[in-house]
Formats: structure tokens, C-alpha cells, sequence
């Protein structure tokens, strides 16, 4: 982990790195499981399909983990998440790379907001999240 | 389905909004092994999550649980795959909408706000609503409804930790066309 992000250092408009998930049948599986989701649309092919999927599909309580993690590399170990907001587009399918990305849209009164977009290779964009995150002055 | 077909079933379908679901417990406490084996899956490798040394000696002075973990608690766990989930105003109007032909499910949205962060021990409860259910919407999946809950999280002593809404779209698969799903 980077060293602290301090709120003065903080300004809208920064970009965060970017980094590629690959989107796996065992990240999907274990995502679902580490988040106690055992909907069968998360580990059952068949039961994905019938519900008009290619395969299992990623569950919002992963895409949520994952956010946070990414976001959490970004500002340091002591900034405290307020708020997150999370807009799913295409599925996370198995096969696929997920690439996020991310810019401060806001910087006050010891708040960034961060919006985070994670864009499928396939589906096109599968989240775009917003995040409020309260920095160390 | 008739357009008075239609206009029974949304009446149907309508009476669950405000309707309360069974406010849960816990089955277990904020713990350190259900934190780390999260991180794992997520990539997460903050000390404060992870090492109750490391967090001792940092600002918090304790661990504390990711915070997108906040729904995570008070999952009810593989009874969901095997048996189904336990019934209540939500899986009385999931039935509904699966016995009338819209037997997709996928969630589109939702926003958690967070009071403070959870310590090593706290039972957290939810209480869920229904809280509204949209009119009738083609998207890119097929024709289906968005339903969205409310839910509030307290912990034992019933403070409050923090509280979440989640929008659910249930639709006829295979039934493409109009705008694309959320």
C-alpha cells in the first residue's frame, strides 16, 4: 500500500492508475462466496443461462469489494469511506478483463469524491461508482 | 399477459411497497477470519483490515471491517442455494414476479452510506423495506420491473452503522428490445 494521500494534496480532476481485474469463473465464484451471496446466478452456469446469461455473472457485492480495494490503493490506509454509490451496467462474465480507472470529481472540507468507472473488454462498462472518502488533513 | 391482466398483476406487485421484511441479526459478529478471507477475493491488503497489531499501533487504534462489507454481515449463507431464501415480503414478490414469467433477476444499483466503521465483535442488525417498485420498462435484457429496498443497519446496542438501497430489475429473458438495462 502507497504511502497516506493527504487531503491538501488532493485536487478534482486527478487520475488514479488504472488497473485490469481478470474476470474469472473463480473470482466471480469466490466473490460470491466471500460475500455470503449463494444466489445460484453467481455459481450455477445453468441456472445463469436460464435466467438469459452466457455463464455466472459477477454479483454487486463483489463489484462493490473491488471498488473499495482499488479505491483503497489509491488514498492510503487511514481514509474512511462515507459513501459509495454504484450504477451496474454490462455483466462480468468469465473470460474478460475488467479495467478501472478513476478521477476526483471533488475535493472539500476533508471529502474527495472519487468517481470510479470499470469497463468490461467485451460488454462494455460493467460499474461507474461514486465514492466520498474522508482524507487525513 | 392482457393489458387487464397486466393491470391485476401490477396491483398485485404494488401492495408490497412500504411493506417490511424480517429485521435479521447477524448469525456472526464482526470477526477477523470473515474480514480476511473478503480481502483475499478483493485484492484488499490494508493493515487496519488485517493485522490486529499493525491496526493497534495505526490512527484507528483497532481493526475494523472493510466498509462494503456492511450487507455482507447478515447474509443468510448457502441456505440461499439450497433450500431457497426464507420467506418474506421480498421472496413473496420475487415468487410473484418469477410465477408471472419475469424469472431474471439482476441488481442495478446501490448506495451505501457509511456512519462509522465496524469493530471486531459488533452483531449488526438490518431492517429492510420495499420501498418502490417502478412501472413496467423494456430494456436491454427484456420487459421487467425495478424494485428497489431500503435497508437501515444498527449494531447490537442499536446504534447506527450506517443503512443501504438496492435496486433490483426482475424481467422475461430473451424478451430484447428498448433501452438498454441499467
Amino acid at each position: 500500500m502507497k504511502t497516506q494521500v493527504k487531503h491538501a494534496q488532493i485536487k478534482a480532476g486527478d487520475i488514479l492508475p488504472p488497473r485490469d481485474i481478470a474476470i474469472t469463473t473463480s473470482l466471480i465464484v469466490s466473490g460470491a462466496l466471500a460475500t455470503r451471496d449463494f444466489q445460484k446466478v453467481h455459481h450455477d452456469k445453468a441456472v445463469a443461462q436460464d435466467s438469459g446469461m452466457p455463464d455466472v455473472f459477477m454479483n454487486i457485492l463483489t463489484t462493490q469489494g473491488l471498488t473499495e480495494s482499488y479505491l483503497r490503493d489509491w488514498c492510503g490506509r487511514d481514509a474512511v469511506f462515507r459513501k459509495l454509490s454504484i450504477h451496474l451496467g454490462a455483466p462480468n462474465i468469465p473470460g474478460t478483463t475488467m479495467t478501472m480507472t478513476g478521477e476526483v470529481k471533488s475535493c472539500a472540507d476533508g471529502l474527495v469524491e472519487v468517481e470510479v468507472v470499470g469497463q468490461n473488454s467485451q460488454w462494455g462498462m460493467h460499474v461507474k461508482a461514486l465514492a466520498t472518502i474522508a482524507l487525513p488533513a | 399477459m392482457s393489458s387487464e391482466n397486466i393491470s391485476a398483476f401490477e396491483d398485485k406487485i404494488n401492495a408490497f411497497v412500504g411493506r417490511e421484511c424480517d429485521s435479521s441479526a447477524a448469525k456472526d459478529a464482526v470477526n477477523k477470519a470473515m474480514i480476511r478471507h473478503w480481502c483475499e477475493v478483493m485484492g484488499n491488503s490494508n493493515p487496519d483490515h488485517l493485522d490486529e497489531a499493525e491496526a493497534a499501533a495505526g490512527s484507528r487504534g483497532e481493526l475494523v471491517a472493510p466498509a462494503t462489507m456492511l450487507f455482507v454481515w447478515g447474509q443468510a449463507g448457502y441456505a440461499v442455494a439450497a433450500q431457497g431464501r426464507e420467506q418474506d415480503p421480498q421472496t413473496e414478490l420475487f415468487d410473484l414476479f418469477d410465477e408471472h414469467g419475469y424469472v431474471g433477476v439482476v441488481a442495478t444499483n446501490t448506495t451505501q452510506e457509511y456512519d462509522r466503521e465496524l469493530r471486531l465483535g459488533e452483531v449488526v442488525h438490518a431492517r429492510t423495506i420495499i420501498d418502490n417498485i417502478s412501472a413496467r420498462k423494456k430494456t436491454g435484457l427484456g420487459e421487467g420491473y425495478f424494485y428497489e429496498t431500503v435497508t437501515e443497519f444498527t449494531n447490537q446496542d442499536g446504534e447506527s452503522l450506517g443503512r443501504q438501497t438496492f435496486k433490483v430489475l426482475k424481467y422475461r429473458p430473451g424478451n430484447a428490445g428498448g433501452e438498454a438495462a441499467q
